[in-house]
């Protein structure tokens, strides 16, 4: 059972993604801006914009109800919660906070922040929170089977759905092996992170048009602190999303016990893998236009292609 | 019926010689050259500005709003302007009308716009007009008669009017504007939507209404300049132009071939300035960042080009009556050609970048697409209408100025969508760039100003000049004395505005900020 120093451990780990969170962003835009020649804002701008957030008075539409001034904090919270189920320096076995926290309660943690904010996008009774929030419903509607599958498809062979376990095993385990169903599956997941983090070619982060908006557009009737908190939510999802992708596909370099040594380099280990995620989410930004709403299904059927022959290939 | 006077672009007309035709003759020869000619301008003014002197209001009587008195229950005279662009030849017809007259719109579509603004302007009501509003939001010259019977005290707001509305389960409407999220001009969209798909949209402008027309007809004449620089910000030389044509037209003033040099390569640095940046907001709103970043700043590097010949970017103070106020010396010519030829090299891989990406181009294909039909009976200008396949540009049908002695030729595509509004820009960009090289190095020599003479009396003038976004006709009518008794501005985007609403249907709404940039109208240049 989960002893303090293990809560305390995963607890430190859930801090330090929610702490990164926005420095991912921040060199998101950095290389963003250095591939269209132009100096870029620094890479704490993203911390600077929630210390803003933060300091700014609320404006409410007449139409809200109650509930629409708490979804922010119940956004933050889920996603929060979900980061507490990933291994991120350590990965031995009953490492994350909450005995039952697995990858199928991440997945559904970060499917009811999405269903909160749609609500509270419509409940806001603006038109262009319920067109985000229908779009965003579209695409979680295609996003999740296929995360789900792509978990499925390696906690098949590991034998169990908790992350830190499955970490490990990739370690210990022959059959945890890369193969071939793991490069279908890792493949699902390059196509399925833009959308999670409302990236080109899926969504535009960057656009101030209101009509085009996915996940935006959710956050139009959003001010000051609630704002903030569903910007960090955001950063947070991003974050989560990646250390998914680790912990599944290459938690190389994770430290197996509680040395200095050892979590010094999988903190290193840690921020280099991230690193290459910002590039490629970068360059992919840099190179592509956004997607035709209509054709978003497609793409995103690519994935859940891959991810369930993925599945299917471990199970024949 | 008369036959109709046939008139060129920059020909002062005698008034006299302008048929006047009854309302039912007026109609008649509306419907018949509608289907085969493109209507410049149909415009409504007081009558009394041709009969002479007698009977004129004196111009102490000035009423509200800055507009001029004009007398309860006086005519009202419509003159309608059609342009052959095969032929390079003009008609134009009047008629009287009183507080009503049968509405030309439901037999020539091209109508619809001029025709809310008669009635606006006028207080004349067309009747059976399909579907008759205020376009600007503003009171009629005429005191007590309002075409839609607004008592005289009730405030008139923009937008503030009917809109066209889709019942059913699943419609719902999306309203956006008039204050938009990025740094753009104001204006009203009503979109009924069925799901992502637009079934119809309306455009509600007038928010930029200034009295231009009112102030250039009774103001102080030293601010006309200012106001034609500033009546479309992006298309300075172009308005500039235009009136500065139809002024020398009118004196039968002769300009140096030197200063029509020089206004044909500020005209053609403003449209590549527009047109590069109109690409790279286009690159932008799919975003697609590379170009969109890129042509930014090479729009900043055309505009500083005009700036090298007369100090200001957009080319403000540089065209005048008579000529243009600023010469070009051989040195700031050579520095010209160069910029030039560095822009070009740029303007050429950003903008292949974008043609090459297969996702720019899922984006641009069959989205916002105008059939040739449409256009025609729209009566669309410029690249909106060359992108349809319609071989109409004023450079080439009604040539004046430089154009006359330099030809350029016109660019069309046959698709009418964006990629076909973008790529036409592209091949009006590379077209440009060849004639201004080709102008700066056989650069006429001369003196660039020469005063303006004085008006011919009682004349017509039209005066059309292709700037960037398409035609713009200004309409000069002098009084008696050679005065500017009337003066009428049509900017490209007045036609245009109802060919973005006609793009929009069945469109994923998501698709309307390229559809809107693809355009890119001017909302002052069409509220003046």
């Amino acid at each position: 059972m989960a002893s303090i120093e293990h809560i305390g451990a995963a607890c430190a780990q859930t801090g330090l993604l929610v702490v990164l969170g926005p420095l991912v962003t921040g060199f998101i835009q950095k290389i963003k801006a250095r591939l269209q020649c132009r100096q870029g804002a620094s890479v704490w701008q993203p911390y600077q914009d929630l210390a803003k957030l933060l300091r700014k008075g609320t404006v409410q539409s007449d139409t809200a109800s109650p509930f629409f001034q708490v979804v922010p904090v119940l956004v933050l919270a889920a996603t929060v919660t979900a980061a507490a189920m990933l291994p991120v320096l350590r990965s031995s076995v009953g490492s994350s906070a909450l005995p039952f926290g697995d990858a199928i309660l991440l997945v559904a943690l970060l499917a009811l922040a999405r269903f909160l904010l749609a609500i509270g996008a419509l409940d806001a009774g603006g038109a262009f929170g319920g067109m985000g929030a229908s779009r965003e419903m579209t695409v979680g509607l295609l996003v999740e089977p296929a995360l789900m599958l792509v978990v499925f498809s390696v906690a098949i062979v590991g034998g169990t759905t908790e992350l830190g376990d499955l970490a490990t095993r990739r370690h210990t385990l022959a059959a945890m092996a890369w193969q071939a169903p793991d490069l279908l599956a890792f493949f699902a997941m390059l196509v399925l992170i833009p959308a999670e983090t409302g990236r080109i070619p899926v969504d535009n982060p960057d656009t101030h048009l209101e009509l085009t908006m996915l996940h935006e557009g959710m956050l139009l009737e959003h001010s000051g602190p609630g704002l903030a908190c569903i910007a960090l939510a955001t950063h947070t999802k991003q974050i989560v999303i990646l250390s998914l992708t680790v912990a599944l596909f290459c938690p190389y370099g994770m430290a197996q016990d509680i040395t200095p040594e050892a979590l010094g380099l999988a903190l290193a280990a840690f921020v280099a893998k991230l690193f290459v995620f910002v590039v490629f989410l970068g360059v992919i930004e840099s190179s592509y236009a956004k997607m035709r709403f209509f054709r978003v299904p497609q793409f995103l059927a690519l994935g859940l292609l891959c991810a369930f022959l993925s599945l299917a290939l471990r199970i024949l | 019926m008369s036959t109709p006077r046939t008139l060129r672009m920059g020909e002062a007309v005698p008034l006299a010689e302008i048929p006047r035709l009854d309302t039912a003759g007026f109609r008649a020869r509306v419907t018949d050259v509608a289907w085969r000619l493109r209507l410049v301008a149909l415009f409504g003014r007081p009558s009394y500005a041709l009969t002479a002197s007698e009977g004129r209001p004196s111009s102490s009587s000035v009423a509200a709003e800055g507009q001029s008195a004009v007398e309860p229950g006086a005519p009202v005279t419509l003159t309608a302007i059609f342009a052959d662009d095969r032929n390079g030849q003009m008609q134009a017809f009047s008629t009287d009308v009183g507080a009503s007259y049968p509405a030309l719109t439901p037999d020539c579509p091209q109508a619809n716009g001029f025709e809310r603004e008669i009635a606006e302007q006028w207080g004349v009501r067309p009747e059976g007009h399909p579907w008759l509003k205020p376009l600007r939001y503003h009171r009629s010259a005429v005191p007590g008669r309002d075409a839609w019977g607004r008592a005289p005290g009730t405030a008139i707001e923009p937008s503030v009017t009917d809109f066209f509305r889709v019942e059913g389960e699943a419609v719902h409407e999306v309203a956006v504007g008039p204050v938009h999220a990025g740094v753009i001009e104001p204006g009203h969209f009503r979109f009924q939507c069925f799901g992502e798909t637009v079934l119809h949209l309306e455009i509600a402008l007038g928010y930029q209404h200034r009295g231009v027309e009112q102030a250039l007809r009774h103001g102080d004449a030293r601010r006309v300049m200012p106001y034609m620089e500033t009546l479309a910000g992006d298309t300075t030389i172009g308005h500039a132009t235009a009136y500065a044509q139809a002024l020398e037209s009118a004196a039968g003033a002769r300009v140096s071939a030197r200063a029509h040099a020089l206004r044909a390569v500020a005209l053609e640095l403003e449209r590549l300035a527009n047109h590069t940046g109109d690409l790279g907001a286009l690159a932008g709103d799919v975003a697609f960042l590379p170009t969109m970043s890129y042509c930014g700043r090479i729009r900043g590097d055309f505009l500083n080009m005009t700036a090298l010949i007369c100090g200001n970017r957009f080319g403000r103070g540089l065209v005048r009556p008579g000529g243009v106020r600023w010469d070009l010396d051989p040195a700031r010519k050579d520095e010209l050609l160069s910029r030039l030829a560095a822009a070009e090299a740029d303007t050429k891989s950003a903008v292949e970048l974008m043609f090459d990406s297969p996702s720019v181009l899922a984006r641009f294909e069959e989205t916002g697409t105008v059939s040739f039909d449409e256009c025609e009976s729209l009566g669309l200008v410029g690249p909106a209408a060359r992108a349809c396949g319609a071989e109409r540009d004023v450079r080439q049908d009604f040539p004046g100025g430089m154009y006359r002695f330099q030809q350029i030729p016109v660019g069309t595509w046959s698709t009418g969508d964006v990629f076909g509004r973008a790529f036409v820009r592209w091949l009006e960009i590379q077209r440009s760039i060849a004639f201004i090289r080709e102008v700066l190095q056989t650069l006429p020599e001369g003196d660039v100003l020469a005063p303006c003479g004085p008006l011919a009396p009682d004349s017509l003038v039209v005066s059309l000049v292709e700037g960037w976004r398409g035609e713009v006709a200004h309409v000069l009518i002098t009084g008696a004395q050679g005065q500017r008794e009337f003066y009428k501005i049509v900017d490209p985007s007045f036609h245009n505005w109802m060919g973005l609403a006609i793009a929009m249907r069945d469109q994923a709404i998501s698709d309307f900020p390229i559809c809107n940039k693809s355009f890119n109208l001017s909302y002052c240049g069409h509220d003046l």
